[in-house]
């Protein structure tokens, strides 16, 4: 599989007053050609750096990108041809339509007209067209800034938190057109906060915290070796005395809010229904407790530290 | 060509642009107005006694005294184009959209000398279309007041030239401001940095290092537009050593600013 961006121990760090802060830590990525990838981490973990130098608008500090087989420190005219991004809030010109925008970047690149109404209306902006950018709403802004980055018809699309500002309808909106790019054979490298979104989205996740990468994979790779053990949630009538039954039957159980938590694979749960059953206790609901993203995502960038034991690896 | 076009475009969208143009076009009115009345009711020799009275159509440039009614409006033009370089380049950097330029451009030698060439060329084309409002808005006190005599072929180039030098220098201002507020991704850094050399160190070496004055811009760009050599100043410099002087200062700020826009980081986030 041709690998569309490949980072090798990038670190950057920026000299500040009393100190060096690093905001990206030895990291090692290598994005694939074509399907979604998300690019997670809390604010501040050196997701919009790293962004920023895979697009050669900072330097780093150290360490080697390629951005399809091109090095960015030797100049990027011909990935960046290839490449639509939003960098942060998209910034365009205020004092002029959203049509004369995207015209005047599309002429840096000598496209037509024609492709500015086409990817205008594909973000739901054909009829505010008209309208000064300085009048429009995050979320249209957001539209708008994706509208740009599609204008070249680009093979690797780079967002940046691309559903901010955006409502839900909004929000479900850019995931449809974000898998329909990547099912057309584009690559979506897109970085988010927002879990639930990239969960239903993307094929593959990396995850930032303080600017060391600890894991990335497929999700669910990520999911199933995150040290979580396989587990059922169970609710009865009296959760205390159905708690005494499990444990009594040598199961792992603990309360959790309004149910059981049982450690047992799912496939086992008719043992945990049958031993409930045999004290007595009917089983009104039982379902496999599956873990979230999310659950990993905090998991993973809410530990005090992340040192190098704690790195890990998963999937190609 | 492309990208030139399209920093040009986007120059003339910046709406600082479009009010120094519209408040340019008010005074020129303003100008035709007072011109018109100050020459009513007078005649052509009366008008001819009035030093630099624009009814009288020689004097809008009096070849052999380096002077005349064109050379009211370098100043303005000299701030003009330097405040709508700085807010040009300036606004860029303020509205963030200079990182969407280069996800498109990321060649910034080749954006910022683009960009730079875009500005010298608006700035040199809007000051020579202004000085031509200027002076054309005189024609009416001209016609109706004063006279054409004395108007020949050669007082229409004397005009064009000193027309196209000061349009030099006015896209020179441009030039200066972009870079200076390019280096510090600021308009008021450029606006004010300008004021402080033009006003401030410029009027005190003036005053206290008159010896020094041929390197300063002010009489550098009068030396220039006029083209002689200025009286009643301890180092008066001829016109080609002028341009020279004001040249050498440009290269060494367009410089710096493009060696900052190459090498320093675009924004710094997460």
């Amino acid at each position: 599989m041709t690998n569309v961006i490949e980072i090798e121990g990038l670190r950057k760090s920026y000299r500040r007053r009393g100190g060096t802060t690093v905001a990206v830590d030895r990291l090692d990525l290598t994005v694939p050609q074509g399907g979604v990838y998300g690019f997670l981490g809390p604010n501040g973990s050196g997701k919009t750096t790293t962004i920023r130098c895979v697009l050669g608008l900072a330097r780093p500090t150290s360490g080697v990108i390629r951005l399809f087989g091109e090095s960015v420190a030797e100049g990027l005219r011909g990935a960046v041809q290839r490449t639509g991004a939003i960098v942060e809030t998209p910034a365009l010109f205020p004092t002029m339509t959203a049509r004369e925008n995207l015209r005047l970047l599309a002429s840096i690149d000598r496209i037509g007209p024609a492709r500015v109404d086409e990817v205008l209306a594909i973000v739901g902006l054909a009829e505010r067209a008209g309208d000064l950018v300085k009048r429009y709403s995050l979320g249209m802004k957001q539209r708008l800034g994706l509208a740009a980055a599609l204008l070249k018809d680009p093979d690797l699309l780079m967002l940046d938190e691309p559903a901010n500002g955006l409502d839900p309808a909004g929000m479900r909106e850019v995931r449809q057109l974000l898998r329909q790019l990547a099912d057309d054979g584009r690559t979506v490298f897109v970085s988010s906060h927002i879990l639930a979104e990239i969960e239903s989205t993307c094929d593959r996740v990396a995850i930032l915290a303080k600017g060391r990468l600890v894991t990335h994979g497929t999700v669910e790779e990520v999911i199933s070796t995150a040290g979580h053990r396989a587990s059922v949630l169970v609710k009865v009538d009296d959760l205390d005395l159905g708690l005494w039954a499990l444990r009594d039957a040598s199961f792992v159980a603990e309360r959790v809010n309004d149910e059981l938590r049982v450690d047992v694979a799912p496939e086992r749960a008719g043992d945990v229904t049958r031993v409930l059953a045999a004290a007595g206790h009917w089983v009104t609901e039982l379902r496999p407790d599956r873990f979230s993203l999310e659950d990993v995502f905090l998991e993973l960038t809410t530990s005090s530290e992340v040192s190098d034991g704690e790195l890990q690896e998963v999937g190609a | 060509m492309n990208l030139l076009m399209t920093e040009m475009r986007r120059a003339l969208h910046r709406r600082a642009v479009r009010v120094l143009i519209a408040i340019a076009l008010v005074g020129c009115g303003f100008a035709s107005l007072v011109a018109y009345l100050g020459s009513r009711g007078k005649t052509i020799s009366q008008l001819r006694l009035d030093e630099g009275n624009p009814a009288v159509m020689t004097n809008w440039w009096i070849a052999d005294d380096h002077l005349g009614v064109l050379s009211v409006g370098v100043f303005f033009l000299f701030l003009g184009g330097f405040f709508a370089g700085a807010t040009v380049a300036g606004g860029e950097w303020r509205a963030g959209t200079i990182t969407t330029v280069l996800t498109w451009e990321p060649r910034r030698l080749r954006l910022h000398s683009t960009r730079l060439a875009s500005g010298a060329v608006l700035a040199f084309v809007i000051s020579f279309g202004l000085q031509i409002v200027f002076l054309a808005c005189f024609l009416p006190a001209v016609v109706f007041n004063g006279t054409t005599e004395g108007v020949d072929g050669s007082f229409w180039i004397d005009l064009a030239v000193v027309m196209a030098r000061t349009s030099v220098i006015t896209a020179a201002a441009a030039i200066l401001a972009m870079s200076l507020a390019t280096a510090a991704r600021n308009t008021a850094f450029a606006v004010i940095a300008m004021f402080a050399w033009i006003v401030v160190i410029e009027g005190l070496i003036r005053t206290l290092k008159p010896s020094l004055s041929g390197w300063l811009w002010g009489e550098s760009i009068t030396t220039v537009v006029a083209w002689s050599r200025l009286e009643n100043v301890e180092l008066a410099r001829g016109p080609l050593l002028s341009a020279a002087t004001l040249a050498a200062y440009l290269a060494v700020i367009v410089g710096g600013a493009a060696i900052s826009f190459q090498r320093r980081d675009i924004g710094a986030g997460s």
